[in-house]
């Protein structure tokens, strides 16, 4: 399934900009906006470890069981027992909605988990964030358009582009198994940078190697309202309420969705902005969604919509 | 979401006193959906997060070696809050990671 070459530019608050204005220029000039009807391809990178996906559409983790509603009431699970100041507030963290249904990716430098990187973000304050990036090319990461450029923070010196991204692909703890690479080059679009609607939260990390060629990278698409709500979605990334920069998974299907955004119950924590959301095709992996956002029922990430994709294609290099 | 948001200023130590850098502190629930990243405490412990509205936010503070903690904050109408946030080692203590 490869993308059509019908030529459309992006509008509207999906206008490209990067903090490399002369780059920017380019690709806003450039007649390479691919309308891309159907999917971008994945690929499994030339590294040899591959995970392969369960027929269900979901990932093979062992040991990772979705608790059923049955058994949240037949048996207390105690090992969700936390800080007693939680049980002061009657509160529990609502990214992850109750049961925690998130399992450690152990093997991490096998694909499609490498695929997923553990970033370090510097902002223009030198204030230090954690995220999550994904591979849909050689030199290209999506992650959400609030992880390259703050907006909206009241905090002088912080709004912006961020100084640097350092990306860690399939990390696991203190295991870096493709190193470390900083990237200083980042695409965001104009509803974001302009407007801060959430509606246009995404964005992209370009590095100067060609990682992605050894880790591989999911495929992406675009698809109907019909195909996303019969689809179990897929999430991994790196959420800052486990141990530093430890991988977990989770995956659900699909809640709702509208012309903008996908919404979902798959756990997630902050940490996780950026992490695709996928799908498994005939055992291949297509991004549908930027995860960004945490909610107290569903949580939620912007869609791969056609403007959406064609700013990736844009972006893949 | 709101012009000016309400700035939460924070500083992390252990139980003597002393900053805990690098520390993870993100928002874990609010009156709206939010951002699901996570800042780093700096050198001396510190923080400021964002929050985009007037309302009751939930903060958890996690850094290895230590406890994690969940704080309640209710804004009001100031624009600025400042908290200080003190972990307790986890040494003896169990933290379930495990599925």
């Amino acid at each position: 399934m490869s993308a059509k070459n019908k030529t459309s530019k992006p509008g509207g608050g999906h206008k490209s900009v990067s903090n490399k204005p002369e780059e920017s220029l380019r690709a806003e000039e450039s007649e390479f906006f691919a309308a891309a009807s159907v999917s971008e391809e994945p690929s499994e990178g030339k590294d040899r470890k591959v995970s392969k996906a369960n027929k269900g559409g979901t990932e093979d983790v062992p040991g990772h069981k979705k608790t059923s509603i049955e058994s949240i009431f037949t048996a207390p699970d105690t090992s969700m027992l936390r800080d007693i100041g939680e049980a002061s507030f009657g509160v529990f963290p609502e990214t992850v909605h109750l049961p925690d249904d998130r399992a450690q990716i152990t093997n991490t430098a096998a694909y499609p988990w490498r695929v997923h990187s553990s970033l370090r973000i510097t902002a223009a304050d030198n204030s230090q964030w954690i995220g999550t990036g994904w591979f849909i090319g050689p030199h290209t990461l999506m992650t959400a358009g609030h992880v390259v450029y703050i907006k909206n923070s009241g905090v002088p010196g912080r709004d912006g582009w961020v100084k640097s991204i350092a990306v860690m692909p399939g990390r696991n703890g203190n295991t870096l198994p493709y190193g470390q690479v900083t990237s200083f080059n980042f695409r965001a679009v104009t509803g974001w940078t302009n407007d801060g609607n959430e509606n246009y939260d995404y964005g992209a990390i370009l590095l100067s190697t060609e990682l992605g060629n050894t880790v591989g990278w999911f495929g992406f698409g675009v698809y109907t309202d019909a195909d996303l709500l019969a689809s179990t979605g897929n999430i991994s990334g790196y959420p800052g309420d486990k141990p530093s920069g430890t991988q977990w998974y989770d995956y659900h299907k699909i809640a709702s969705v509208n012309s903008r955004k996908v919404y979902y119950d798959i756990d997630t924590y902050g940490g996780q902005s950026g992490s695709a959301v996928y799908r498994v095709i005939n055992g291949d992996r297509y991004g549908i969604a930027i995860h960004a956002y945490g909610g107290s029922t569903t949580n939620s990430g912007t869609r791969i919509s056609t403007p959406v994709c064609n700013n990736m294609i844009a972006w893949k290099a | 979401m709101a012009d000016k948001p309400i700035l939460i200023f924070g500083n992390v130590k252990d139980n003597k006193g002393t900053p805990v850098s690098e520390a993870r502190v993100s928002f874990v629930s609010g009156p709206i959906p939010l951002t699901d990243i996570a800042a780093l405490t700096d050198n001396k412990g510190g923080f400021v997060l964002s929050a985009p509205v007037p309302g009751e936010y939930m903060i958890e503070v996690v850094a290895e070696g230590f406890i994690s903690k969940s704080i309640k904050i209710s804004t009001g109408d100031n624009r600025e809050k400042r908290i200080e946030i003190s972990l307790s080692g986890s040494e003896g203590e169990a933290q379930n990671y495990s599925q």
